[in-house]
């Protein structure tokens, strides 16, 4: 039987491809499905942008999440992020001390390893993954992105095409399902999944979850450079947000986002809750070359209070610096430097007191810890290891955000 | 900021696609008896695979004008296939049902004693069919393209989206639990 099983699979196939009846002409009937297509998409893009045009009697056949949801009428209070004398660290590998491993999920070539303690080998070639519960959503990316959701063990208990998993505290997980054209939140201990069908899925971007369970979806940008962000409570619960701007971070404790305006020289802004108003806005000084601008936000603390922000990274490649910003009043508590011969990759608030970063100096690697509090110092979180520039991969770490 | 972000596909009307229709309606008459077979052992039931095998048709028509430059329809139907059926077995495990529950329980037996060996082999190769429908969809999409469709590695790596060596271990995998559950069936009996 074991050598036979070839032989023996093509003939059952064939036997049961002989019982096949012959079909009737097909093309009319895919032709009808395929205008079906067309008009269910047609009228999405219809129903949202009606949503957003029009008030009162629409408004009430979308949501209450769309009519909570409505435009600031006037422009927050400006701050300028500038790092207070004294609250400046250069990070550099060097003479760090060793501490202990990373609080978050983090990928080290082939194995993910878990914040619970635990190693998930995952399939070659992933290179993101989220935790989901003590399972991991692993993704191995290519034009047909592969997705596997693991198990402690590694085991894939589902493969599908998909991409761009998001995770937040309390086993909340998602992902983009590309060839259903939709997007899947997992179900959790706390809560069911479920799926919601999305228009231009490829251009669809989770940015993360709120504390009430809603999904922020960034869908863009468009050709004519449109983009837009919704609200996903449910499958048939989604309403847009109604700033103006790319939400980047949510407050996965609260309901807080970080939001990024458009234009060459973006500011950011926070907003205690997406119906707005903002609370404050940061835009680049008007001479930028003298201080550190941030064009762009990594994410929240645990308890919301402190919000990271990121100096320029055109490429994707990293960054020179980073600042933890004091929510309440938009100013920075602690800015992060990269030293002479380093980068900064991805950043991210392990904790309420502690900052994350993937850091690259000098043809060497390494996780490190930074205390928010300033003059508390530095350590790895992993230790140094040679990596080439080009090799290195400045985003390892699963953010929950 | 743009009041939609998404594109459409517009509806295809007028007489300049007069040509664009005669040739999809030929390649459908030309392939649809052989692309249905092939949905049939990806589904393991015929209105099953009909209501595949449209919709990838249905997707196939609103992107002729873009597919039909390639030299393999084939190959894009059966990828659209496979991951529609890949879709649809998700979903069944969303609702946590079983993915033995696509199969119907009245699939036909395809063959008779008479005219297709032993009843033992007949007996063999209905559970081997059963089996193959239980595999997951992607193991079960390998096993059919490259033991019913006759591709090489090569090609099954194309219509699945994958590399070579992800085709090499689904299969690899898909034989060895196929063995497993045969040997477990002649164990029991």
């Amino acid at each position: 039987m074991s050598d036979d099983l070839g032989p023996l699979l093509s003939r059952t196939f064939q036997e049961h491809a002989a019982t096949v009846p012959d079909p009737r002409q097909m093309a009319d009937a895919a032709r009808h499905r395929a205008r079906a297509i067309v008009r269910r998409r047609v009228a999405g893009v219809v129903a949202v942008t009606v949503g957003v045009v029009a008030t009162g009697l629409v408004a009430a056949s979308v949501t209450a999440v769309d009519r909570a949801d409505s435009p600031p009428a006037e422009r927050a209070p400006e701050v300028r992020l500038t790092t207070p004398p004294g609250a400046r660290t250069v990070v550099s590998l060097d003479g760090l001390t060793a501490g202990a491993a990373p609080r978050v999920g983090w990928l080290d070539g082939d194995v993910f390893h878990h914040s619970a303690g635990h190693d998930v080998p995952l399939p070659i070639g992933a290179t993101i993954a989220v935790e989901h519960g003590a399972g991991t959503v692993a993704v191995r990316d290519s034009e047909h992105p592969a997705l596997y959701l693991l198990d402690a063990a590694g085991t894939a208990t589902v493969t599908a095409i998909g991409n761009r998993p998001v995770a937040a505290p309390g086993g909340r997980a998602g992902y983009l399902a590309q060839e259903e054209g939709s997007l899947v939140v997992l179900p959790s201990e706390t809560s069911d999944g479920w799926s919601a069908e999305l228009e231009a899925t490829y251009r669809s971007t989770p940015v993360g979850f709120l504390a009430d369970g809603r999904l922020v979806v960034e869908v863009g940008p468009a050709t004519d450079g449109g983009r837009a962000t919704y609200l996903l409570a449910g499958p048939h619960r989604t309403s847009r947000w109604r700033g103006d701007g790319a939400v980047r971070a949510t407050d996965p404790g609260g309901t807080a986002i970080g939001v990024v305006t458009p234009g060459r020289s973006p500011c950011i802004e926070l907003w205690p809750t997406p119906a707005g108003p903002a609370s404050w806005r940061a835009c680049p000084p008007p001479s930028a070359a003298a201080a550190a601008t941030y064009p762009d936000v990594a994410g929240f603390s645990p308890d919301g209070d402190l919000l990271l922000v990121r100096g320029p990274d055109p490429g994707g490649r990293g960054t020179r610096h980073v600042a933890v910003v004091d929510v309440a009043s938009g100013t920075v508590v602690h800015e992060l430097a990269a030293g002479d011969q380093a980068v900064i990759g991805q950043a991210l608030l392990e904790s309420d007191d502690t900052v994350l970063l993937a850091v690259w100096e000098g043809g060497r690697r390494a996780l490190v810890r930074c205390a928010v509090e300033v003059g508390t110092g530095c350590e790895t979180a992993t230790a140094p290891t040679p990596v080439s520039r080009t090799d290195w991969a400045p985003a390892p770490m699963a953010p929950q955000r | 900021m743009d009041g939609q972000a998404t594109a459409v596909t517009k509806p295809r009307t007028g007489v300049a696609d007069a040509s664009r229709e005669i040739a999809f309606e030929a390649y459908v008459a030309a392939r649809q008896r052989t692309l249905l077979r092939t949905a049939v052992m990806l589904t393991g039931d015929v209105h099953a695979a009909e209501d595949l095998l449209q919709t990838a048709l249905a997707r196939l028509y609103l992107s002729w004008d873009r597919v039909r430059q390639d030299t393999s329809m084939d190959a894009y139907v059966r990828r659209i296939m496979v991951n529609q059926h890949t879709a649809w077995w998700r979903r069944a495990w969303r609702r946590k049902e079983l993915p033995v529950a696509m199969v119907r329980e009245d699939a036909a037996s395809p063959a008779s004693p008479t005219t297709e060996g032993t009843v033992e082999g007949v007996a063999e190769r209905d559970a081997l069919w059963q089996h193959v429908h239980r595999l997951p969809p992607r193991q079960r999409a390998a096993v059919v393209l490259r033991f019913y469709e006759d591709l090489t590695e090569a090609q099954t790596a194309e219509v699945l989206g994958c590399a070579v060596g992800t085709v090499k271990s689904q299969t690899s995998r898909a034989l060895h639990s196929l063995r497993a559950a045969l040997a477990a069936e002649r164990g029991l009996s």
